[in-house]
């Protein structure tokens, strides 16, 4: 008996510990800005961005064509509070550094103590094929496996690749997620920056994750990257992403467009751990298109940021296609968590899956939104849904809303199911009696609630999954 | 008091074509509501069940049969069948209990929307809600739209929803034509089933002969 009183109030100082420093990505670091654009947005910020990027014309005038549909689009009035947005209060372009470059020792040393303590080139050393990393407005440094690059894979900034591979960026680019889509789009249209470009030639495997890195360090800060990933026929690829960011008074916006096409037979993987401070405002447009016989994977972890709305999509297009989203949501005091998946099946024969789970605890907020959708006249469609949200205290909440949308659709097989539960009482008591104290019996539980999840990250990921939520879960129970 | 309200709803009976509601469950009562629409027509109906009392209970089925030109081949004017219902059960407080089922049957080119919401406040601790909707085909023409919604504040609850939809087995279809029945009464008595299965918790009631005998006029197995 007095050895587990011991150990339990060993855990309640390391509680204690953990709860002084709750979110260990807030430091900041001082930088220089080489160029820092003035706060607000208007026609000439938009124009300057275009201009500082020595972009081509048609890019030019896609930014300002995107920035008249950004105002006349109304704000959501669904889904999460966007009320305290000011889009006159953000920073919408800063640069950190010249160009980017490929050799870590050429990054310059503030920047480079920033990812140095995020742990960025040891990742890269252990596990990766490439690495990006996206310092405020605009990627900073990336590198890739010499084998691939011989391979013909491009993994660059998408600055860059405007610059360098204009047909093939001209070809895809804003053809998933126009700029009409919503007013989140339009905006990142106008005065998007950074992001990576991917490029997997036909039959090419890419066999370790592509990594990027995103981070916001300035105050009041509006980080708009853009990401396009083109699959080629029979290729595959996994692209991992990361964001952090420091903790201000000020709220900063963080709004994304990533654009995936999924050429016949190929398999795309894209994992996201979304860990920013909970300052962020994190509105991002995330889409897929998917054709013959093509899979399509998102997983998607959100932990951080004050407002996150997002949901994945993928567009079966051909026969055969597969979509699949897999999405973690934990939200804490202050946090809302809008998050779910939309799954269009556009084509007969085509499969999709989607497993949600949410996390809410300290009152934080939890929102599954999803859509189903069998579009007129395609024959055969199977799709499987399962949400489970687990409730950690009386004042957290949890919603789920899920639309199935059936046309005319012949054979459909269609599930929905979901469940708001409590850790259960009953499995408390087991492991408590076989001597595991309550902070410890609760991870794991909730570790296990997340094991469909985890099971599909790499490795890495998996251990660095279960690390954050027992430190999640500690702060919570202290 | 408890006492148990049975009340059955058969849309036929009735010409309304808008139709809202709110039922209040007091403390310790039990509610049966059961909404029989194979009808044709445009329905627009709105059906809200508030829980306000500890230990009441509400058993929510709603049969729907969607046949558009089933009827009025014989009427000669157009056929439709639109269904539009929101149904929502929602805890006022604690230890209430409710379970909605919804079995659709479709036909043809019928139209079907369902809005089911599961709401449970903050002081309903300890409540039980689930929402459970099934879909039938028989057709390749419909179309349907479903969104089950919860929005859950206390933690010590259990709620969940459920939404599928397919075709009627082949297997099932197999098994009943191979022992001699025409494949329309095969499918008949596969939906009789189907929609007579959820019926047991009012099994003890008086209302039930007449439900079967609905049900069995509806889908004629001989």
């Amino acid at each position: 008996m007095k050895e587990i009183l011991q150990k339990n109030s060993k855990t309640n100082v390391k509680i204690r510990e953990s709860l002084e420093d709750e979110y260990k990505f807030g430091f900041r670091t001082k930088s220089k800005y080489k160029f820092k654009a003035k706060k607000g947005l208007n026609k000439d910020i938009v124009a300057e961005i275009s201009y500082m990027k020595n972009e081509p014309s048609w890019m030019r005038d896609f930014r300002l064509k995107s920035y008249d549909i950004f105002l006349s689009k109304p704000m959501p009035l669904w889904g999460a509070d966007l009320s305290d947005i000011n889009f006159e209060d953000f920073y919408y372009f800063l640069r950190a550094q010249d160009k980017s470059v490929k050799s870590w020792a050429d990054v310059s040393p503030e920047i480079k103590e920033t990812f140095d303590k995020l742990g960025i080139p040891e990742a890269e050393r252990n596990f990766l094929s490439g690495v990006g990393a996206q310092f405020e407005s605009e990627v900073v440094y990336h590198s890739i496996l010499k084998e691939l690059e011989d391979k013909g894979v491009i993994f660059t900034d998408m600055d860059s690749a405007v610059q360098q591979y204009p047909d093939i960026v001209r070809k895809y680019f804003s053809t998933i997620i126009p700029p009409y889509d919503n007013k989140f789009a339009a905006l990142n249209s106008a005065v998007w920056s950074g992001g990576s470009f991917v490029y997997v030639p036909k039959g090419v495997k890419v066999e370790t994750p592509l990594q990027a890195y995103f981070r916001i360090n300035a105050k009041a800060m509006g980080q708009f990257e853009r990401t396009l990933i083109v699959a080629e026929e029979a290729s595959s690829v996994h692209y991992l992403e990361g964001c952090t960011a420091p903790i201000y008074d000020k709220n900063s916006l963080h709004s994304a467009v990533v654009e995936i096409v999924c050429k016949e037979n190929s398999n795309v993987r894209y994992t996201t751990i979304q860990n920013w401070s909970k300052n962020v405002y994190n509105l991002v447009t995330k889409r897929a298109k998917a054709y013959k016989n093509a899979k399509m994977f998102w997983v998607d972890g959100n932990f951080g940021s004050k407002v996150t709305m997002k949901y994945p999509s993928v567009y079966l297009m051909e026969e055969g296609a597969h979509g699949e989203v897999l999405s973690i949501a934990s939200a804490s005091s202050r946090q809302h968590i809008d998050a779910g998946s939309k799954i269009i099946h556009n084509a007969s024969n085509t499969t999709s899956r989607v497993i949600s789970k949410s996390i809410s605890r300290d009152g934080g907020r939890t929102t599954y939104r999803g859509l189903i959708r069998a579009e007129n006249n395609i024959e055969k469609m199977k799709a499987d849904v399962v949400c489970d949200a687990l409730l950690m205290d009386a004042d957290s909440r949890t919603d789920t809303y899920p639309t199935i949308d059936v046309d005319n659709a012949k054979r459909p097989l269609i599930q929905h199911e979901a469940t708001v539960s409590k850790i259960g009482e009953d499995q408390l008591f087991y492991l408590e009696s076989r001597g595991l104290d309550y902070n410890e019996a609760t991870s794991l539980i909730v570790s296990g609630f997340l094991e469909p999840i985890a099971r599909e990250l790499p490795m890495e990921y998996a251990v660095e999954l279960n690390r954050l939520i027992k430190l999640e879960m500690e702060n919570s129970v202290g | 008091m408890n006492g148990i309200k049975t009340i059955y709803f058969k849309l036929s009976d009735s010409l309304k074509k808008e139709y809202a509601d709110t039922y209040i469950i007091k403390r310790g009562e039990t509610l049966n509501y059961i909404l029989f629409a194979d009808s044709p027509g445009e329905y627009n109906i709105t059906l809200d069940f508030i829980l306000q009392g500890i230990d009441s209970f509400c058993y929510v089925y709603i049969l729907e049969v969607g046949r558009a030109d089933f009827y009025n081949s014989r009427k000669g004017n157009i056929p439709i069948h639109k269904f539009n219902l929101n149904i929502s059960s929602i805890h006022k407080s604690p230890e209430t209990n409710a379970r909605t089922v919804v079995r659709r049957v479709m036909y043809n080119n019928s139209e079907s929307y369902i809005n089911g919401l599961i709401r449970i406040d903050r002081n309903a601790q300890h409540s039980f809600d689930y929402f459970d909707e099934k879909t039938l085909l028989l057709s390749d023409n419909v179309i349907s739209k479903v969104v089950p919604a919860l929005e859950i504040l206390p933690d010590d609850v259990k709620a969940s929803h459920n939404s599928a939809m397919s075709e009627i087995n082949d297997d099932e279809i197999f098994y009943l034509e191979s022992r001699g029945l025409d494949r329309s009464i095969a499918e008949n008595l596969i939906v009789k089933g189907f929609l007579e299965s959820q019926l047991y918790p009012i099994r003890e009631n008086k209302v039930y002969d007449t439900i079967m005998s609905d049900i069995n006029k509806r889908f004629l197995c001989i």
